[in-house]
């Protein structure tokens, strides 16, 4: 219950936001690797003591809607005092996906723990079978070093031995150093600010505000869903891949609640393709925000009013020890994509076609002529899917991933490759009365041998249209050694010597009509 | 001869002469949107009646305009084979992360009007591939053919090796259109920055050069043996002809005024770091400069980034006329919608009825009905009152309830603002003293330093036309920028980075008369430890090293003195005299008089207090007075709360502080 003499809501949500950009400008300006600074694949959150999510710089809606399970997960297993920074990775102990390095502080306020900071990144190498990490494993363990929650630094003193655990399970271990270092500089700033909120409207306001954010939010989606017709809808998808996983969901409300299950969707999978409870749940997080248009709080009271049901050990719904790696980037933009199929499903001509539906994931490593190794990490843009508004957007990051990309410029000064090729896909997006979004290509050279992997879906199905139109064209990749030119299976590593060379072209988005 | 400050606004043009006595002469006149330049020569006729010379400096929204409008010359884009889609792919990422349809800002080129060149360099500057005769006149052939009002020639790794931009802007040169290359535009790293950049530049060049160019001409036909100066982003101006060269440099023209005149105003007051509110009707423009070590840093126009460099502006979405509503939780939003200035706030009853932070205002005793625009303009308290009842009816509050809401949520935003180019920059605002300009700033400034913990807070004179004020003072100036991106040069070598960009810059100004002696340099680093984003840029001198490991752990907050650290950029900026208008006058300690005592809500505090009111063109240097007040002028209201004191200083500014 808030006090009659607190400040107005909104000026808490400034002011909790203004922690969280603080935190995003310190990781941006110390981190290391492209995939970090030049890429921004990271996010930074406040939660209240439950671990709720109150605020987020909002950068990767991957991280932010999956960012408050993470706390209740280590709760479990760690009490974190003043000056305690935990560190976690694990998909099934608070993490989405092993590259993504999650550390979170705990806020005091006279020996009483009030709430969290959470920044996660997405390191591009934490070890494992390939280069990159998503890549080459059929189980969790494969995927590179898995990290429960640990300290990484305890009463303000760093733990040696998880540091060293650390740099020697990863192939970069300098680069790593450096942009973990980044993220704890961003929880440090963050405290910083939290603390002078705390002197400035005292702990009671400002423990009322983070609830009451919460709160706020659950009312606008309850808000929200009471304009939704009732009746049920189901819809269904298919990921790529041997055996076409399905993804089955029906849709309904009930109550005033959001009912979503998934059951008949298929068991998890050997391989990296499975998603978690956290990862599903942070695809709805981010399909709800959108349907508000942005006017949402940023809290995961969004989530409130949502039934989220997910049969136990499917491929929404993975259980330990399956592989996750690309469920997190590649199965999560199935989700949404099955999601809005179902809102399409339920009011008709209100809701675009699909997007590309995959982040087309370019993963290589190798050796640089001086013998240092080098890896690279990024996702590659796609088109969107053509809606009531209008054209699909063309090379443009859709849905769980809002990443740039790296300037050629800036990739070809730090890493022994040459990109000859970038270029829209023209006529990749679906037609209709409204067109879809084109894809990308990319070409580009390799100057030094590397293993090499791109993960992406949409290579055996197309992104579905809206109404009558045209769904995008799928996307397909090719390695060319010696001029001769072979399809890539996605997700499988391959070794490129000197000289070969990779094209990637990305899918287009679903057209939409009126029908 | 005479000089004159004319800034081209949104709603207004101020023009500004310094007059024969010292005093400043200030004329208001309504822009003239069809073609601006028709305000701009009235208000030199009013200011110089007699037809004399006059040296006019002027801040123009030409190329602000006609990159947010997108009505732009027909731009040929030229760039390196595989390449030619290098605009539209942009950097990839969307506007919002949360919109169910996509949206992107990126140069609008048809692609039909891009030409591609085989030629390439590898990151080291090394040829890759050559570019020959036969290519260079095939691209000029297909340039040609596609009647192009301007070129923009941008290809891959120019800021290292620019051989081929050179090659091709000789070989384009004979086509009489204007030829922008990447390479003289923006010489920095990142290839779709650069190259949006430089296609910004060649877009802008047929429109602006023709209109400022005109605007001279008219100028010396109504004036004969008049000079037109044009100020730039960077805070400095240029003769028209050299304006026109590189018009992307004049995308934040206007808005450089204001923060050129804060600087000046710095300067002579004493203030070593600043930060700067200045509040308009639809937004706000803030910034943190430092009057040792003015920041230059690239430009964002609308959406689109450019690496023109400008004094650092950042803009948020809140103003006075900004709209308050309950958002589909129940609480009460401001903005990012905004009344404008039609309908414009309810109270100024022309038929707005939302809420806005104005009505807000008013209805909190913040402003006066009849004390508005020095009585010129009478606002209704009723339509204020009504338009808050209905915000606060769904909530069971007050609409006076609500309007304290309103105000707490746009304070909070722009606080925000002020949190985001200072401390997220690892500056103590502390250390800064705040300086409001623009009408409805004062009403927000002294509760915003005191949240920030500032002690200071100056309302400089002519806060509503401030930028002209700048406008009157400000030195000719270049900026380079120029990236290098290697390990730590030693001094010597670094010497020979700036020599080529002094010798330019030099030469650009003895062009425009201005003899060398007269000519102030200055030399900036931008550098990073190696492989980080974070560049942090200092002056070049001794104890480089030693500086950018302290920097680095005041800013970041931990050193890595064990990484190599690269210089990034070279910048360098050559200025000449700037002429400060800032005269100190003679101080008469005495208390301010009041005219009208009001209730009135300071912030945060439930209460409204009695607080005196004071007109502050009748207040003279020495005069002072005591929080709970409010000081009205002509166009601008400043707040001072209860804890804080107000005195006018010997620079006939209104600096408030807070009592200890």
């Amino acid at each position: 219950m808030s006090s009659k003499r607190d400040p107005a809501l909104h000026v808490f949500r400034h002011l909790f936001a203004s922690v969280t950009d603080e935190m995003g400008a310190a990781v941006q300006h110390s981190a290391v690797s492209p995939n970090i600074k030049e890429r921004l694949d990271f996010s930074c959150a406040l939660l209240d003591a439950a671990g709720r999510l109150v605020a987020h710089a909002a950068f990767i809606p991957v991280h932010l809607g999956s960012a408050h399970s993470t706390v209740p997960a280590l709760l479990k297993e760690l009490d974190p005092g003043p000056g305690d920074v935990v560190i976690l990775n694990d998909p099934f102990r608070g993490g989405t996906h092993l590259n993504d390095v999650t550390v979170v502080a705990p806020l005091f306020q006279d020996g009483k723990r009030i709430g969290f900071l959470l920044n996660r990144a997405h390191h591009a190498d934490i070890g494992g079978a390939e280069p990159g990490s998503m890549s080459g494993a059929s189980d969790l363990f494969g995927e590179g070093l898995l990290i429960p929650p640990l300290l990484l630094r305890a009463a303000g003193e760093p733990v040696d031995a998880v540091w060293q655990m650390f740099a020697a399970n990863v192939r970069d271990p300098e680069a790593a150093f450096g942009d973990l270092q980044a993220q704890l500089a961003a929880l440090h700033r963050g405290e910083q600010r939290f603390q002078h909120l705390l002197q400035r409207y005292g702990p009671g306001s400002v423990v009322r505000a983070m609830s009451a954010l919460y709160d706020h939010g659950a009312a606008f989606t309850r808000d929200m869903l009471k304009g939704w017709p009732r009746r049920a809808v189901m819809v269904e998808d298919y990921l790529d891949g041997p055996g076409s996983p399905k993804i089955q969901l029906r849709l309904q409300i009930k109550a005033g609640r959001l009912v979503l299950d998934f059951a008949g969707s298929s068991a998890q999978i050997p391989g990296s393709w499975n998603t978690h409870r956290a990862v599903t749940t942070s695809a709805v997080f981010y399909l709800l925000q959108s349907i508000g248009g942005g006017h949402l709080p940023e809290t995961s009271g969004t989530l409130e009013a949502v039934d989220l049901r997910l049969p136990e050990g499917s491929i929404v719904g993975a259980t330990f020890p399956a592989g996750v790696a690309l469920g997190n980037v590649e199965t999560s933009q199935r989700v949404v994509d099955v999601l809005l199929a179902a809102m399409r499903e339920l009011m008709p001509c209100k809701f675009p076609a699909a997007s590309q539906g995959t982040m087309n994931n370019l993963l290589f490593g190798g050796t640089r002529a001086d013998g240092t190794p080098f890896v690279f990490y990024e996702t590659l843009a796609g088109g969107s899917g053509a809606g009531p508004n209008g054209a699909g957007a063309s090379v443009v990051q859709t849905h769980m991933t809002n990443t740039r990309n790296t300037p050629v410029e800036v990739l070809e000064d730090e890493l022994p490759v040459r990109v000859t090729r970038l270029a829209v896909r023209r006529g990749s997006g679906g037609k209709g009365q409204q067109i879809g979004g084109n894809g990308l290509i990319k070409e580009i050279e390799f100057l030094e041998p590397v293993r090499l992997t791109i993960a992406g879906t949409r290579r055996a199905s197309q992104p579905a249209a809206a109404g009558g139109a045209q769904p995008g064209r799928s996307g397909v990749d090719h390695l060319i050694v010696d001029g001769k030119s072979k399809r890539l299976t996605p997700g499988a590593a391959v070794d490129v010597p000197a000289g070969g060379k990779i094209k990637i072209a990305t899918p287009g988005g679903g057209g939409y009509s009126r029908d | 001869m005479q000089r004159l400050g004319i800034d081209t606004g949104g709603t207004f043009t101020d023009a500004i002469a310094l007059q024969d006595d010292g005093e400043l002469r200030l004329v208001k006149l309504a822009t003239t949107r069809e073609d601006a330049s028709l305000a701009v020569l009235d208000a030199v006729q009013e200011l110089a009646p007699a037809g004399g010379a006059v040296e006019l400096v002027h801040g123009t929204t030409h190329a602000t305009n006609a990159l947010l409008t997108g009505e732009l010359g027909r731009v040929v884009f030229v760039t390196t084979e595989g390449f030619a889609d290098l605009l539209a792919v942009g950097r990839q990422d969307r506007d919002e992360v949360y919109a169910l349809e996509a949206s992107t800002s990126r140069p609008e080129q048809p692609a039909s009007r891009v030409v591609e060149v085989a030629e390439r360099f590898a990151a080291n500057g090394e040829v890759v591939q050559a570019l020959t005769a036969k290519e260079t006149k095939r691209v000029v052939a297909a340039v040609k053919k596609l009647r192009p009002q301007a070129v923009a020639v941008a290809t891959l790794f120019a800021f290292r090796n620019p051989k081929h931009e050179q090659q091709l802007g000789r070989a384009l040169a004979k086509l009489g259109v204007p030829i922008m290359l990447s390479h003289e535009v923006a010489p920095e790293v990142r290839e779709y920055e650069r190259a949006t950049t430089t296609w910004a530049d060649a877009a802008l060049a047929p429109v602006v050069r023709v209109a400022l160019m005109s605007l001279g001409e008219r100028l010396r036909d109504r004036h004969p043996g008049s000079q037109l100066r044009i100020m730039r982003s960077d805070g400095g101006t240029a003769e028209v002809v050299a304006a026109v060269e590189h018009p992307v440099q004049l995308a934040l023209s206007g808005p450089a005024g204001g923060l050129g005149a804060a600087l000046s105003l710095a300067q002579a007051r004493g203030d070593q770091q600043l930060m700067t509110l200045d509040m308009g009707g639809t937004s706000t423009d803030v910034a943190w400069l430092s009057t040792s070590l003015p920041e230059s840093r690239p430009l964002q126009v609308g959406r689109l980034g450019l690496l023109a460099r400008g004094l650092p502006i950042h803009t948020v979405g809140t103003g006075g006329g900004s709209l308050a509503h309950l958002d589909a939780g129940g609480a009460i939003a401001v903005g990012p919608e905004s009344a404008g200035a039609v309908p414009g706030p309810a109270c100024y009853d022309r038929g707005g009825v939302a809420a806005t932070v104005t009505d807000a205002h008013l209805l909190c005793g913040r402003l006066q009905a009849k004390a508005f625009l020095g009585g010129d303009f009478t606002l209704a308290p009723k339509a204020a009152c009504t338009a808050l009842e209905e915000l606060a009816a769904p909530l069971g509050i007050s609409a006076a309830a609500a309007a304290k809401q309103v105000l707490s949520i746009a304070t909070a935003d722009m606080e925000r603002a002020l949190r985001r180019v200072s401390l997220a920059e690892g500056r103590d605002p502390r250390q800064a003293v705040l300086y409001s300009f623009g009408g409805a700033g004062g009403l927000h400034a002294a509760w915003l330093a005191t949240n920030l913990e500032m002690q200071a807070v100056v309302v400089p004179p002519i806060a509503g036309a401030f930028s002209a004020v700048g406008l009157l003072e400000a030195p000719a100036r270049r900026s380079y920028a120029q990236s290098v991106l290697q390990n730590l040069p030693t001094a010597k070598m670094r010497a020979s980075l700036f020599a080529p960009l002094q010798e330019q810059g030099i030469a650009a100004l003895q062009a425009e008369g201005l003899s060398r002696r007269s000519i102030r340099i200055q030399r900036k680093v931008e550098l990073r430890g190696a492989g980080q984003a974070g560049v942090l840029v200092l002056p070049e001198g001794p104890k480089l090293l030693q500086r950018f490991h302290e920097e680095h752990e005041r800013r970041f907050g931990y050193r890595r003195e064990d990484a190599a650290v690269e210089l990034v950029a070279v910048n360098l900026t050559v200025d000449g005299p700037a002429t400060s208008q800032w005269q100190a006058k003679c101080v008469h300690c005495h208390k301010a008089k009041a005219f009208a005592r009001y209730r009135t809500w300071f912030g945060d505090a439930d209460q409204s207090l009695d607080s005196d009111w004071y007109q502050r063109e009748s207040m003279k240097p020495g005069a002072t007075l005591q929080g709970p007040a409010v000081v009205a002028e002509y166009s601008a209201t400043t707040l001072v709360p209860p804890g804080w004191s107000a005195r006018i200083d010997r620079w006939n500014c209104l600096v408030l502080e807070r009592c200890s």
